[in-house]
């Protein structure tokens, strides 16, 4: 399911103003890294939805997990760097084979491995926040992510299935770019 | 005697079985395994127990697990009937995000003990990294580390995680006074800045953000080779230029070649061997020059990593350090453009904009800039330098109406990209009165014009005093008002006051009656009195100066006749 374009754009746009730090909490240009990324993997579109209607599938995104209230800065780094590592790991590793144009492929690779840098060297990563039994994000979003490559390997790669995983993947990106604005309005 | 003996031994023994055997004497007794736990490591699924009575033997333990609650408990495979205090479950086939129960219980015979439960988990909640596999390669001033990823590869616990391990390293000389230095360091990489012909030891453990850490790796030693006769070149830099990139680096020796090559950077996250994705830089082969020229067309937008070699034709040197080039930051910064508006309370707006942009619009780019602010008083040559990274701000309570200049700069927020623009245009502007200043003026205002009523009525009071004393009146207290109510008296008093009108008549001529009336008479003139015939006329009246003179006219006229 596709969110309205402009209204991602306005929405990202707007994270992309409030310049400021979190110190190490995010890098400063996270949004707009995020922004060139879902950017990017609109324009890796090569199928209509229509013409993919028998591969419709409901991953179970799990919104809940990205809702920002509830979350204390490292959980929401945490959440930050799985999505980023699981979407890097899906469409630039090459254990899954996928027919996306190279260049913009090799774009959205960059970035995403630029931004998993900068996260890796925070060192607030280390603090081994503990999560309440009863709200595990860290599995649940990992279970999220789980259900794409075997949703992939169900369907055999093909283009259709991958359009799916496209489409999908950008809600978690996009999630992560508001949960980040809120993070910065917060402070 | 004996017979006794023997009798209450007997009673004894029989009465003791049951306490040698409580698990014989009924079953109820048997008790739940103690202090389960789960322990993991990679793909290892250990489950461990306490017997709740040591002593007791032929006790099996018995594991089931359930997936959903309310579900159906499943028995759990590896951990049937076990008569140790731990099994292995690995092979059950589990999603590892998913939560699940486990419970334990012994069984001896036909007895069972109580379920003994675990709280409902996950595989990877509960899963430890194990050491990594490490390989290494020893160059003269170097070691290349080759580092596998824990757990099974293409599978298992880390399937989806192989490319989003850390990996920490821990280096030492082998010697006694070694000192361990700790890098991060990629799956595949250099260790750099080593001394040739040493013995260096290594571990390595894995970390998985955001707080799994793993567990070392085996110590491995390696002796660095002897010191190639060529080195390495240095410095590595990209510019840009038109169309064109320019790649140019240092080297010290003469009659060599150089080649470079380059990767994209990201190849660096995924595990494997990626010897064999370097790719030639175009124009960059066999030049006998300490720099090459490629065309822009050659990158699309990325990061990449680029590394350079020597050659004299018989030895090679080793690579150099991989230099990282990210096609985005090749940009000349431009130097931005400052408005600048006196605001109230003597302050100062700045707006700073891109060239080609206006004031209102925001600032857009790729990457994060900040700005270095120099600003100064127009007559003093201190200047303030701030760096800012807002493009709307404001510099308060400056001094009211005095001309204050501004030039800015723009930087590139990394500080790993030493970037900035050239200074812009210098922008001055006169601050506007402070309020303060204003303040006091409307009080001045007001205090003025209450004051003018106030300093007339004093003014008019002291020229009263001054006509008071300098110039008296003629006109009586009131007091004496009071006191001399009588006219004559009061008349006699007052010589200069207001003469009576009387009416005198003259009776010496019968025939003629002269009504004389005299009018008053002003003050200053002269008094004089005249006296009257022997003929009385009949007609006395007090004298004062002003009916002096005329009186006397008149009866001089009388006389002559």
């Amino acid at each position: 399911m596709a969110l309205p374009c402009s209204f991602m754009v306005a929405l990202v746009v707007l994270s992309c103003h409030s310049l400021g730090s979190l110190g190490c909490d995010l890098p400063q240009d996270h949004s707009l890294l995020n922004w060139r990324a879902l950017m990017l993997l609109r324009q890796m579109r090569r199928l209509s939805a229509s013409s993919c209607d028998n591969y419709t599938n409901d991953f179970g995104f799990p919104q809940e997990v990205f809702d920002g209230k509830a979350l204390q800065k490292a959980q929401a780094i945490s959440v930050v760097h799985v999505t980023n590592q699981k979407t890097f790991h899906l469409f630039c590793t090459e254990a899954s084979p996928a027919p996306w144009n190279m260049t913009l492929l090799e774009e959205l690779c960059s970035g995403l491995s630029e931004q998993l840098g900068r996260l890796e060297a925070c060192p607030l990563q280390e603090a081994g926040v503990e999560e309440t039994p009863l709200v595990n994000r860290d599995s649940i979003l990992r279970n999220y992510f789980q259900r794409i490559p075997l949703y992939l390997q169900e369907k055999q790669y093909s283009p259709c299935a991958w359009e799916m995983v496209r489409a999908e993947i950008m809600k978690p990106l996009y999630a992560s770019t508001v949960l980040h604005k809120r993070l910065r309005s917060r402070k | 005697t004996m017979l006794a003996l023997l009798s209450a031994t007997t009673l004894v023994l029989v009465a003791g079985v049951p306490w040698m055997l409580p698990a014989a004497a009924g079953g109820t007794n048997l008790k739940s395994p103690q202090n389960v736990e789960v322990y993991i490591v990679d793909d290892t699924f250990i489950l461990r127990w306490n017997r709740s009575s040591p002593s007791v033997r032929n006790v099996t333990f018995s594991a089931d697990y359930q997936i959903h609650e309310n579900g159906a408990w499943l028995q759990l495979p590896g951990c049937q009937s076990v008569a140790s205090t731990e099994c292995n479950f690995s092979s059950v086939k589990l999603n590892v995000y998913e939560e699940i129960k486990l419970r334990i219980r012994a069984k001896e015979g036909n007895n069972t003990s109580p379920w003994r439960y675990v709280d409902s988990f996950t595989l990877f909640e509960k899963a430890q990294i194990g050491p990594p596999k490490v390989h290494l390669e020893a160059e003269d001033k170097a070691i290349i580390v080759n580092i596998s990823p824990p757990g099974t590869k293409g599978g298992g616990m880390w399937a989806s995680d192989s490319s989003g391990f850390i990996y920490s390293l821990d280096i030492w000389k082998n010697s006694s006074s070694g000192e361990r230095k700790t890098k991060t360091v990629y799956s595949r990489d250099k260790i750099y800045e080593l001394s040739p012909e040493t013995t260096y030891c290594l571990k390595v453990r894995a970390r998985l953000l955001p707080r799994k850490t793993g567990a070392y790796s085996p110590v491995y030693c390696i002796k660095t080779a002897v010191e190639n006769k060529l080195p390495p070149p240095e410095n590595i830099q990209v510019e840009a230029k038109n169309q064109t990139y320019i790649l140019k680096w240092d080297y010290a020796q003469e009659n060599v070649t150089f080649h470079a090559q380059w990767l994209h950077a990201y190849l660096k996250k995924i595990p494997g061997d990626n010897s064999g994705k370097w790719k030639q830089i175009p124009n960059c082969k066999n030049v006998r020059t300490t720099q090459c020229v490629f065309p822009k067309n050659t990158f699309h937008k990325g990061i990449y990593l680029i590394r350079v070699r020597a050659s004299d034709g018989n030895t090679t040197s080793v690579w150099s350090h991989e230099e990282k080039f990210d096609t985005q930051l090749q940009i000349t910064l431009f130097p931005p453009v400052i408005t600048m508006k006196p605001t109230n309370n003597a302050s100062l707006r700045v707006y700073i904009s891109a060239p080609g942009e206006s004031e209102n619009k925001p600032v857009n780019h790729l990457y994060p800039l900040i700005y270095e602010i120099v600003f100064w008083e127009n007559t003093s040559n201190a200047e303030r330098k701030i760096l800012e990274k807002r493009t709307d701000f404001t510099f308060p309570q400056l001094k009211p109406l005095t001309v204050y200049c501004v030039k800015a700069r723009a930087l590139l927020q990394d500080e790993r990209w030493n970037k900035s623009s050239v200074f812009s245009d210098i922008v001055c502007e006169k601050t506007k009165p402070g309020n303060t200043s204003k303040t006091w003026l409307i009080a001045g205002v007001c205090a003025a014009l209450f004051s003018i009523p106030v300093v007339i009525y004093v003014m008019k009071l002291l020229f009263r005093c001054i006509s008071y004393v300098f110039f008296p009146s003629s006109k009586p207290p009131s007091t004496i008002d009071e006191y001399f109510s009588e006219q004559p008296l009061r008349n006699l008093l007052l010589f200069t006051s207001e003469e009576l009108t009387e009416r005198c008549f003259i009776i010496e001529n019968t025939n003629t009656i002269t009504a004389v009336e005299e009018t008053n008479q002003t003050d200053g003139e002269h008094k004089k009195y005249s006296s009257q015939t022997s003929q009385d006329s009949g007609n006395y009246s007090n004298e004062d100066e002003s009916t002096g003179s005329k009186f006397s006219e008149e009866f001089l006229h009388q006389e002559t006749e």
